[in-house]
């Protein structure tokens, strides 16, 4: 265990380094000079060139790349061209409303989910088996930004239930953690469904049906547990989408996370800030990725790392 | 699925694989992908006859396309049967036009990853020691990267524009299908057959291109099936934030995003989505009536 923890850790600061290596290409690339962006568009040329050399825009690109990744490292990812302010501060502002999101959406998903997928499951082939498969497909095949507009339309603006936007908490939550948590639970589902269904056609069930154990006990002792698996590791993932900002939800919703503020900053054209999404972003996906990698040691001992 | 070899067909001049064909009459015989494919031929048709269909010019204001108080026409006013957008444009004609963005869309890109995808997988699946080892760690980190973020950040550097917009589509999507191409390239190059090849003295060139590949050929149609529902998807949402395909050109998620908050007209909305979904359930139903056909093959993106 521990040797796969060390090891992982490495390939995820590698992975790290290459994301780094990306953001610091694209704001390479990006043709407007970062120093003018800092000043304004009203600041003289001496002004300017100030500022370039206190950035050290003029020194080698290799110079410029070990500044950048060094300043990474020590979580320091650069000064925001639009709200004039620390990227890290604005970030760890921004975090406590992702994450409130990211944890209710991921309640919404296993709420709706996993009792589906093993209703699913028990009644495969039959009426709800069929339906239950109809709409999670039309959640999948639905752009989650497009629900959360349908929904934003009928509960708030139609009938008044909900606010239309916003922080406000519970009230401004419940829209966007549906709408992630939606998309989610038809996956969710779909997966729960399919181990529930091999686990079903297993010896262990038959043997369990001729000791005269009731089905429900076999579905919700035998079938969830050799299911968790799968589903653990599938929502440890979203999980960790979700904590990376979820763009287009925040969006809709006018939620003040992480993914709005990534909106926001391609909007102002506010590189620093986009990058900054870009690393945190990816940080949490790779961390949520080995957690999901242990956890799943931990339900499963046929899995060994 | 029969391994046969390929049979010419007696009086058509051409060579069919055994296994295609197992693989059509597997679709043809389940409802779902029988669905699937004729609302994805349903599109096709819209896309080629788009200048017949749509009653107007999609891009153009029309001069009766407002009320008397400047706000859109509702469906089914006459001339108008899906009504009118914002500033007055049909909404049939521009809905039809995005099909043909939605198709291209759901094609180019996905060709661009597959091809990638192909050749990442034959190659690292094929050369085994480092070249197998550095080309499958990369294509396992690039693929648990946040793909939507990394995909808006290359398109605002590059600037929005369909040619940005197709290769950054690619660029983000081509490594799922990649490791599953390799599996099924590490699990083929032990068989009889490569083997056989090989001790006959044929090229690592000849045994990828003319034994390889051709086994890889149903894989690759369910994966391309798949992935054209989540191109469409990854549209929509660049199209919605505004870093799709540029207006004037009619896109249904830019169509969306243009109407996001004119709850007012809720058709605006609603008739663009419904598209959007007719389209990725198609496509989804036509991949996963191919995959019955060859075993489970699910991958998801997420949004």
């Amino acid at each position: 265990m521990s040797r796969f923890l060390l090891v992982r850790t490495g390939g995820i600061l590698v992975t790290l380094l290459m994301v780094v290596t990306f953001t610091f290409a694209l704001t390479f690339a990006v043709p407007r000079d970062p120093a003018r962006s800092v000043v304004g568009p009203k600041a003289t040329d001496e002004q300017v060139a100030f500022v370039r050399d206190r950035l050290g825009l003029d020194d080698a690109i290799h110079v410029q790349f070990a500044r950048y990744v060094g300043n990474v490292a020590q979580g320091d990812l650069g000064y925001s061209y639009s709200q004039r302010r620390s990227v890290t501060a604005i970030l760890l502002d921004r975090l406590p409303y992702t994450m409130l999101l990211a944890v209710a959406a991921i309640g919404v998903q296993l709420v709706v989910g996993i009792p589906l997928g093993l209703l699913s499951a028990a009644r495969s082939g039959g009426v709800l088996d069929r339906v239950g498969l109809g709409v999670s497909l039309l959640m999948i095949a639905l752009p989650p930004f497009w629900v959360g507009l349908v929904l934003l339309y009928l509960v708030a603006y139609r009938w008044g239930l909900l606010p239309l936007g916003g922080s406000d908490i519970p009230s401004g939550l419940v829209l966007p953690a549906i709408t992630m948590g939606l998309a989610g639970a038809a996956w969710t589902s779909r997966v729960m469904r399919e181990a529930a269904l091999e686990v079903l056609a297993g010896d262990s069930v038959r043997a369990l049906r001729a000791k005269g154990m009731p089905p429900r006990t076999i579905i919700f002792k035998h079938c969830l547990r050799s299911a968790a698996s799968p589903v653990l590791t599938m929502l440890a993932i979203d999980f960790g989408f979700f904590l990376g900002g979820a763009v287009l939800i925040e969006s809709v919703f006018a939620w003040p996370g992480l993914g709005l503020t990534s909106f926001q900053a391609m909007q102002q054209n506010d590189v620093p800030l986009l990058m900054g999404c870009v690393i945190v972003g990816s940080v949490f996906v790779l961390l949520l990725n080995l957690a999901a990698d242990a956890a799943r040691t931990l339900v499963d001992p046929r899995v060994r790392l | 699925m029969s391994a046969a070899a390929p049979v010419p067909e007696i009086g058509a001049g051409v060579v069919v694989g055994g296994a295609r064909r197992s693989i059509l009459r597997t679709v043809v015989r389940s409802p779902s992908a029988v669905v699937g494919g004729l609302i994805v031929a349903g599109f096709l048709l819209v896309t080629i006859f788009a200048p017949l269909i749509a009653p107007h010019d999609p891009n153009v204001s029309q001069a009766d396309g407002l009320s008397l108080l400047g706000e859109p026409l509702g469906p089914g006013t006459t001339g108008y049967p899906l009504g009118t957008d914002a500033i007055g444009r049909d909404m049939l004609s521009r809905l039809a036009y995005g099909a043909r963005v939605a198709l291209v869309i759901a094609l180019v890109p996905n060709l661009i990853a597959m091809t990638v995808a192909t050749i990442v997988g034959l190659v690292a699946g094929y050369a085994r020691g480092r070249t197998e080892l550095v080309l499958m760690r990369v294509t396992e980190t690039v693929m648990v990267l946040p793909a939507f973020l990394i995909a808006l950040a290359l398109i605002i550097t590059l600037g929005a524009s369909l040619g940005v917009v197709i290769v950054t589509l690619g660029l983000v999507t081509w490594t799922y299908p990649a490791r599953v191409v390799y599996g099924e390239v590490v699990r083929l190059r032990e068989e009889i057959f490569v083997e056989s090849a090989r001790a006959v003295g044929a090229g690592p060139l000849r045994i990828i291109g003319r034994h390889l590949l051709p086994q890889l050929r149903p894989l690759l149609l369910v994966y391309f099936t798949l992935n054209a529902a989540f191109m469409v998807l990854l549209e929509a949402g660049l199209g919605y934030l505004g870093f799709g395909v540029q207006p004037p050109t009619p896109s249904w998620g830019s169509m969306i995003s243009e109407a996001r908050d004119q709850f007012f007209y809720p058709w605006l909305i609603i008739e663009p989505g419904l598209c959007l979904a007719l389209l990725g359930v198609g496509f989804y139903l036509l991949g996963d009536g191919l995959a019955r056909a060859l075993g489970p093959v699910r991958p998801r993106i997420r949004l």
